[in-house]
């Protein structure tokens, strides 16, 4: 327990130095790496929580893939660089076949999961749908994650795409609109 | 908490208004993506299409029996969600009417992407009123600031419009990391992100609390009310607002200033009023200070504006105050008065923002209070329409405007703080002086070219060619041609401001019904 305390410790003083570093540096390379170091630190906080799957996904994800993702937009910007979009208006007929074929498949599978109405998985029913502790002990940290984020946090889950294609569409909006009055 | 709650085809059913909202969304944007642009002017159709879907859906709920709570306690349509979503749809499907022929004007070419964030952000705000869950509260409101980040930026070109955008964004974003953080304080001092769960916990240890969780719970409680109060612009967090609301298409104003003060209203008297009403005592005082803050200075600070945009802004401020009694009140009456205030908020001030923009040119020339002086000669109707509007904000009896205010005093002094009634009243007497301002301005004070201007009426061909380029300008400007759909918009405003004044009784029967008052 002591152990665990002084490790908690330690910990915080790293993300929050980290945090502090992410703001304070003038450098913006300097600035993503800080936030690296943060974003390991978040995830060591999840593995002292038993949280193995939300540890393994904080790395993966976020100081994996996406502070690449900052690191290369922070080396490549430059606002000089202009190059000219590809716009939406000249989609090819493969392009709008492909949207038609995927977009009735995600109609399917939305009506299927709507209409069937996706069951709980047998395990997770027999151990006691509603306590968390007994799904860990008996089916494991990532089953049980995915439980709940499949069941009892679906809807949350759902909305946040919602979010994100008001983000696309904010995005194209205003990434659109400054290369068409530099056209001008 | 149940992790593993199985959703069943009910659970859809209680959120059929923000489906039929987010449907006609998408829509919108599949509909842009095929028709020829010369056509998506009538992309708005879809979005009022979606409104009185949403409608439909709201009536069906009103009928519908059983349980509101759906997909395990994270939303509801209880009749206070409901009579929020009523609200939020009155200002949408008004701020959509207003759109078509104005931001045309304002050099707007994507028409499309325009209506769908609209109409996401509508999803948005009747998400967060239904939400009675931590976590739902804060993504109902994330989906309800991205689209308008980027609507508020929307003019193009426009200065004015850049600052708006990213002005409410970095600011709203920093609002959304105090609100985040004091939900997770809350989340660690009870053990529950759902509002029953909260309440539950708060009841059972409220006395002997002052050890165990007291600062943990409080500082959530502070994060919390400071986050909403950003949102509802309260003072001291309203700086944002003027300049949001000035630089901001006006439809994007009028929806902005309505919606996202409903849906935050309705999160506030979840979380205070209802949530963590057994702790009354330790946030009380807060929204007291906050909603005598606000009223004074929201009135202070509008008396001084010389531009009827940020004369508006300033005065949404010092409504949010008259509001907030509701919420420091904790009353169910309070609530019932803030319900139907804000109802009757919502039709005058889209209605007052919709004459605004069809006196309005590009890039907000035309919003200053010197454009609207002799405006009553020049445009009788829409200056009698902007009278009735600003009477009733100024709650002359009547209109809407009195009756919202009467009832929210009135439950003050029931409710046992009279000083607040006091208060209010004082600062409504401030608000009398600058909506006074503007309408002596359109009928007391002539246009300085005026002999001008009314040969020009008379005969406009034969004198238009006599009169110097600046007076030609500003006769153009003041002959925009009301769209119809604009039209429309005015006279329902102008209908339910003067309807809800002089028959309030089935709206109070409703805002009641939503406080759980019989």
């Amino acid at each position: 327990m002591l152990a665990g305390q002084i490790a908690f410790y330690v910990l915080a003083a790293a993300a929050i130095g980290s945090g502090i570093g992410v703001i304070a540096f003038r450098n913006a390379v300097y600035s993503a790496l800080s936030l690296i170091v943060n974003l390991f630190c978040l995830a060591l906080f999840f593995l002292m929580l038993n949280a193995i799957f939300l540890a393994t996904v904080q790395v993966l994800v976020y100081a994996g893939a996406i502070m690449v993702l900052f690191l290369f937009v922070v080396t490549m910007l430059s606002p000089e660089n202009d190059e000219s979009l590809p716009t939406p208006d000249r989609l090819g007929l493969w392009q709008r076949g492909a949207a038609v074929g995927l977009g009735i498949i995600l109609a399917g599978a939305i009506g299927y999961i709507v209409v069937g109405q996706a069951a709980l998985h047998p395990d997770a029913v027999a151990t006691g749908a509603q306590d968390l502790a007994s799904q860990i002990s008996r089916n494991g940290n990532t089953e049980a994650f995915g439980q709940a984020l499949f069941h009892g946090f679906l809807f949350p889950f759902e909305v946040t795409s919602v979010i994100l294609v008001a983000a696309i569409v904010g995005a194209v909006v205003l990434g659109r609109r400054t290369s068409s009055r530099e056209g001008e | 908490m149940a992790f593993t709650y199985a959703i069943s085809g009910g659970d859809w059913a209680r959120i059929a208004p923000e489906l039929a909202l987010l449907v006609a969304a998408l829509l919108v944007m599949l509909v842009d993506a095929l028709i020829p642009a010369r056509l998506r002017g009538a992309l708005v159709i879809i979005g009022v299409m979606g409104v009185l879907a949403a409608l439909a859906g709201v009536i069906m709920l009103y009928a519908s029996s059983g349980s509101p709570s759906a997909f395990g306690g994270m939303v509801t349509s209880d009749p206070l969600a409901l009579f929020a979503t009523l609200v939020i749809l009155a200002a949408t499907g008004l701020s959509l009417l207003l759109s078509p022929g104005y931001i045309e004007r304002q050099g707007t070419r994507q028409q499309g992407e325009f209506y769908a964030l609209v109409m996401l952000a509508a999803t948005g705000m009747v998400l967060m009123a239904a939400s009675t869950n931590l976590m739902m509260i804060f993504l109902g409101l994330e989906l309800l600031s991205l689209p308008l980040y980027v609507l508020c930026a929307f003019a193009p070109g426009q200065q004015r419009a850049q600052e708006s955008g990213m002005k409410y964004f970095l600011l709203s974003s920093f609002a959304s990391g105090f609100l985040l953080y004091g939900m997770a304080l809350i989340y660690g001092a009870t053990g529950a992100t759902n509002l029953g769960g909260i309440n539950h916990f708060v009841a059972t240890h409220a006395m002997s609390a002052t050890a165990g969780f007291g600062p943990i719970l409080l500082g959530g409680m502070a994060l919390l009310a400071v986050g909403l109060a950003f949102k509802v612009s309260a003072i001291p967090f309203h700086a944002w607002t003027p300049d949001v609301y000035q630089g901001a298409l006006t439809p994007v104003t009028a929806l902005m200033s309505v919606g996202t003060k409903m849906a935050a209203f309705v999160a506030l008297i979840r979380v205070f009023d209802v949530a963590l009403a057994p702790v009354r005592a330790d946030w009380q005082g807060i929204m007291w200070a906050l909603a005598i803050l606000t009223m004074v200075g929201g009135n202070i600070l509008a008396a001084t504006q010389t531009n009827v945009k940020r004369l508006l802004a300033y005065s949404s401020i010092a409504h949010a105050g008259y509001l907030l009694i509701g919420i420091a009140l904790g009353t169910q009456a309070g609530i019932a008065a803030l319900l139907y205030y804000m109802a009757a908020y919502a039709v005058m001030n889209v209605g007052a923002f919709g004459v605004v923009l069809a006196l309005e040119r590009v890039a907000g020339l035309g919003t200053n209070l010197d454009d609207y002086r002799g405006l009553a000669s020049r445009r009788p109707a829409l200056a009698a329409a902007l009278a009735v509007f600003l009477f009733a904000l100024a709650g002359i009896p009547g209109t809407a405007g009195f009756v919202a205010k009467y009832a929210i005093f009135a439950a003050a002094v029931t409710g046992g703080h009279a000083e607040l009634t006091i208060i209010g009243v004082v600062a409504s007497m401030i608000g009398f002086y600058y909506y006074l301002r503007v309408i002596w301005a359109m009928y007391f004070v002539p246009a300085p070219d005026m002999p001008a201007a009314e040969a020009a009426n008379a005969n406009p061909h034969l004198s238009l060619a006599g009169l110097n380029s600046a007076v030609v300008t500003k006769l153009a400007a003041s002959g925009t041609p009301l769209a119809f759909s604009a039209g429309l918009a005015l006279a329902l405003a102008l209908i339910g401001t003067l309807g809800l004044g002089i028959f309030p009784a089935p709206l109070i029967s409703l805002a009641r019904q939503a406080a759980g008052l019989p």
